[in-house]
């Protein structure tokens, strides 16, 4: 019995990446790329984004410049070499550390800003709370690539060779990494341990 | 409390922080997202926002011979055409028949010189 040549292909071939088509559509000049594109990749991206940053405002601007990147790298983009969703994951967290490192090393808490006044919605749950700026600050503190990996893998939720695919390491190096980046993360957090509530149990 | 156990009790508190801002889910403002959009549309390049080339072609040529006005005087003339060939008018009994020779020269001018 010979294995179906059908079987083989289909083992072998590239995974189809949807936005990856909608994105050559969009070069071509199809008016619903742009708007399947957005719907599909904004909330994703902004999610992201707002989570690293702790800061909505930032999140916004964060994306805009992503899309924006990804909109002129459409005429260029080549289907099965890498998925739109990758790509975007890379830079928006490319953007925010670059953010972090800005907002400079080493702030102290104290220098946090105040979650504003407009009570966040229930769907946004913790989001702009003093744990969530302090998380952000602390992350700042950490070299980029320990940060990327610690919110890819654990506020994005993606797995180890997802991660691996948008850093572009091995899937080892990105264990690695997680781990560093979350032991340094608890110790800069340690030193506010009463401020966010972690209590001697 | 050991020192072991406070690295222990710090990375568990991380944890459950890591994990209430993963559960969060911030969505996007919609004034955002139509910005947003807007910046897609602006940014979407024009050259190829064409109808199929089949259409295009069959529009064009119509387009080209001047539209439902040109077309009506094309079909009559057509008509007309075949209507002259398959029962001529009588005024132009001695041009279809035999052949007619006409002068368009002046008498006396000549466009080649004998040798």
């Amino acid at each position: 019995m010979s294995t179906s040549p059908t079987a083989t292909a289909e083992a072998t071939a590239a995974p189809f990446d949807p936005e990856g088509a909608w994105l050559v559509a969009y070069a071509n000049g199809d008016p619903d790329a742009a708007r399947v594109l957005t719907a599909a990749l904004g909330p994703r991206a902004y999610a992201q984004a707002a989570r690293m940053l702790a800061d909505r405002a930032e999140a916004e601007d964060v994306v805009q410049e992503a899309m924006m990147r990804l909109w002129r790298i459409a005429p260029d983009w080549r289907q099965g070499e890498a998925k739109v969703s990758t790509w975007l994951y890379r830079v928006v967290a490319n953007l925010c550390t670059d953010r972090l490192r800005r907002r400079g090393r080493g702030v102290p808490l104290d220098a946090v800003p105040e979650p504003p006044d407009d009570a966040p919605t229930a769907a946004a749950g913790m989001l702009e709370s003093a744990r969530h700026r302090a998380l952000a600050a602390a992350l700042a503190e950490l070299p980029e690539r320990q940060a990327q990996a610690v919110t890819l893998r654990h506020l994005e939720g993606l797995s180890n060779p997802e991660i691996a695919a948008i850093m572009d390491i091995g899937v080892e190096a990105v264990e690695s990494l997680t781990a560093r980046g979350k032991r340094a993360l608890a110790a800069i957090l340690a030193g506010r341990r009463e401020e966010l509530g972690w209590t001697d149990e | 409390m050991s020192e072991r156990d406070r690295v222990t009790a710090d990375e568990a508190a991380l944890e459950r922080l890591l994990d209430e801002v993963a559960a969060a889910r911030p969505a996007p403002p919609d004034d955002f997202m139509t910005r947003l959009l807007a910046e897609a549309e602006a940014a979407r390049p024009r050259a190829a926002v064409t109808v199929g080339p089949a259409r295009a072609g069959l529009r064009g040529w119509f387009a080209a011979i001047g539209g439902w006005p040109a077309l009506g005087g094309l079909v009559a003339s057509t008509v007309a055409g075949v209507w002259i060939g398959a029962a001529p008018p009588s005024a132009l009994d001695g041009y279809l028949t035999g052949s007619l020779s006409v002068d368009i020269l002046p008498d006396g001018v000549t466009l080649l010189e004998d040798s």
